[in-house]
């Protein structure tokens, strides 16, 4: 204590001339900047979230408006609202899900996984981020459809929902399935196979055994769908942490 | 700071990609001398937690850096051999997508990418799609985003790829005055890119450490192997099946050869002072 009052005698016996005023706006500003640099940190999950959801495509975003206004054009008058409203799931889901696995796995596609793998947020973090988004811009969608389709035709909700999950499930569970097999280097692929699912289940409601699907069958469809569906999308988590599977070979 | 790596091997198949390569790194410029296929890019791999080592370890200041995990990566700046792009990127966004996977705050992020854009000269063109720009511009856009983070240790594999004479020596310039506190490690088979750089010189050869030593003391182990020797130009053909022949050149009725050999190549071979070139031929004698 001591010290410090002399230490302050000291100075007062000196006039300390005033700073000029930009010159200590620019201290000012440059120690914020250092500052700013210091913060360290935890990336927050929300934080991620919004950084990746400003990347997810806009054609993501266009297939989930088409598919919606596809829903309401394509339910006027029909003639048998329950296997017509299956149908109608049918085809759209797949274009729901049209770019749902490509965006998601993106950085493969495009040659920037060895670059996202090296940054703090590794690359499991931000996969985990885009599914929770694509995920749920589909669920958002895929809701939507239900709830119109359902109210629109007075079939009851639970029914819809497993109509609309079915043919989700498959979609997807298949595209993930690919995966083992081929390694997508490029978007053309992945849109290939998009567009083969989009066929697939078309014909699957050309079938005739289609027409034949009790309402408990639909029941075992749904737990065998998801339970499929959960597999893969394990089995592709998993993948991720072996990252190998993800970087190039030159 | 202190980055080690122990003992580190690769396998792949019954190919040995990397063989219990163990060196430690310290502060400095250290450049991975090899020819291509020697395991520079597998080795890197492993130090960035990319690619997990078959046997082996990478510990910075004695903790594995698995096991740091993030707070590792924090440290970490990267470029890879090779890299894509989102198709809609410009470099702009490229830089600022990876500002926020490296956590950085989006102002702080604005401000440093504007500074290292500038710094490898892209500033004005940041708007542009990266599809636009040519090779030497798109490894500069890499580098950059490598110093995103200020990283403590700097990870470059064949950074000089593409980069016309006079980018190389601007992005020597941008890695020495960027250097500093900082470990960095730089591969590459282009003797020029580490010779003027580097503090230590690294050579790896087969997925092993051949030499190491610092810069200046590199070429002591083949100081007694140069020679400088006149010979008549129909004598050229046998000397060079013979052997390394690191450079040529004619005077008058003569050439003028240059040979990396053990023994003396002719009575009239002279000692001369070795290079790292000759040092790079010594060792990838026959891979050339
Ligand atoms: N994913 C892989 N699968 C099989 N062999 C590989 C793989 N990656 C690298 N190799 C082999 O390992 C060796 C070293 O490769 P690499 O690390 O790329 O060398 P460099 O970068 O020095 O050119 C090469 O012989 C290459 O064929
Ligand atoms: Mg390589």
């Amino acid at each position: 204590m001591k010290d410090k009052d002399r230490f302050k005698e000291v100075l007062h016996q000196y006039q300390v001339p005033h700073g000029r005023e930009e010159n200590i706006s620019k201290t000012i500003l440059a120690g914020q900047k250092i500052m700013e640099r210091m913060t360290p940190s935890k990336t927050a999950f929300s934080g991620l979230l919004r950084e990746q959801a400003r990347y997810i495509s806009p054609y993501l975003w266009l297939t989930q408006i088409i598919a919606i206004i596809m829903t309401i054009v394509l339910s006027i008058n029909l003639i048998d609202p329950y296997l017509e409203v299956q149908r109608i799931l049918f085809i759209l889901t797949p274009i729901l899900a049209f770019f749902a696995v490509p965006e998601l796995i993106k950085s493969m596609i495009y040659g920037m996984s060895e670059l996202e793998d090296t940054c703090k947020n590794s690359m499991s973090k931000i996969l985990v981020a885009r599914l929770f988004i694509i995920g749920s811009i589909n669920l958002v969608a895929l809701t939507i459809m239900i709830t119109f389709l359902s109210i629109q035709h007075q079939i009851p909700f639970t029914q819809v929902v497993l109509y609309g999950l079915v043919p989700f499930n498959i979609v997807n569970g298949i595209h993930l399935f690919m995966l083992h097999f081929i390694k997508i280097r490029s978007s053309v692929a992945s849109i290939s196979i998009s567009l083969c699912l989009v066929a697939l289940m078309k014909m699957l409601t050309d079938l005739s055994f289609f027409i034949a699907i009790t309402e408990t069958i639909w029941i075992v469809l749904f737990v065998v769908t998801t339970v499929f569906f959960l597999i893969e999308l394990y089995y592709f988590m998993r993948g991720i942490t072996n990252k190998e599977v993800f970087i190039q070979w030159n | 700071m202190e980055l080690k790596i122990n003992k580190l091997t690769k396998q792949y198949g019954n190919k040995i990609a990397v063989d219990r390569f163990s060196v430690t790194f310290t502060e400095g410029i250290n450049g991975l001398l090899g020819a291509n296929g020697s395991g520079k890019t597998t080795l890197m791999r492993m130090m960035c937690d990319i690619l997990r080592p078959t046997s082996g370890e990478v510990l910075l200041d004695g903790v594995n850096i698995t096991t740091l995990d993030e707070a590792y990566r924090e440290l970490l700046g990267y470029l890879p051999q090779n890299f894509g792009y989102y198709p809609d990127f410009s470099a702009w966004d490229f830089m600022l997508y990876f500002s926020s996977l490296k956590g950085l705050p989006r102002l702080t992020a604005e401000n440093r990418c504007k500074e290292l854009l500038n710094m490898v000269g892209l500033y004005e063109v940041r708007k542009k799609k990266i599809k636009t720009y040519s090779g030497g511009m798109r490894q500069r856009l890499g580098i950059a985003q490598a110093l995103i983070n200020d990283p403590k240790i700097l990870i470059l594999d064949e950074p000089t790829v593409g980069l016309d004479p006079k980018e190389r020596a601007k992005f020597r310039n941008i890695i020495s005055e960027n250097s500093t506190g900082k470990i960095v490690l730089l591969s590459t088979h282009i003797v020029s890119d580490v010779e003027y750089i580097a503090d230590r010189i690294m050579i790896m050869k087969e997925g092993q450490l051949s030499q190491q030593a610092t810069t200046d003391r590199i070429c002591d182990s083949i100081k007694d192997f140069v020679w400088s020797l006149q010979v008549a130009p129909n004598d050229v053909d046998s000397y060079n099946s013979n052997f390394i022949v690191s450079n040529l050149k004619h005077s008058g009725e003569q050439v003028e050869l240059r040979i990396v050999s053990e023994e003396r190549p002719s009575e009239k071979a002279v000692n001369v002072s070795p290079n790292l070139e000759d040092l790079y031929l010594y060792h990838f004698k026959g891979e050339v």
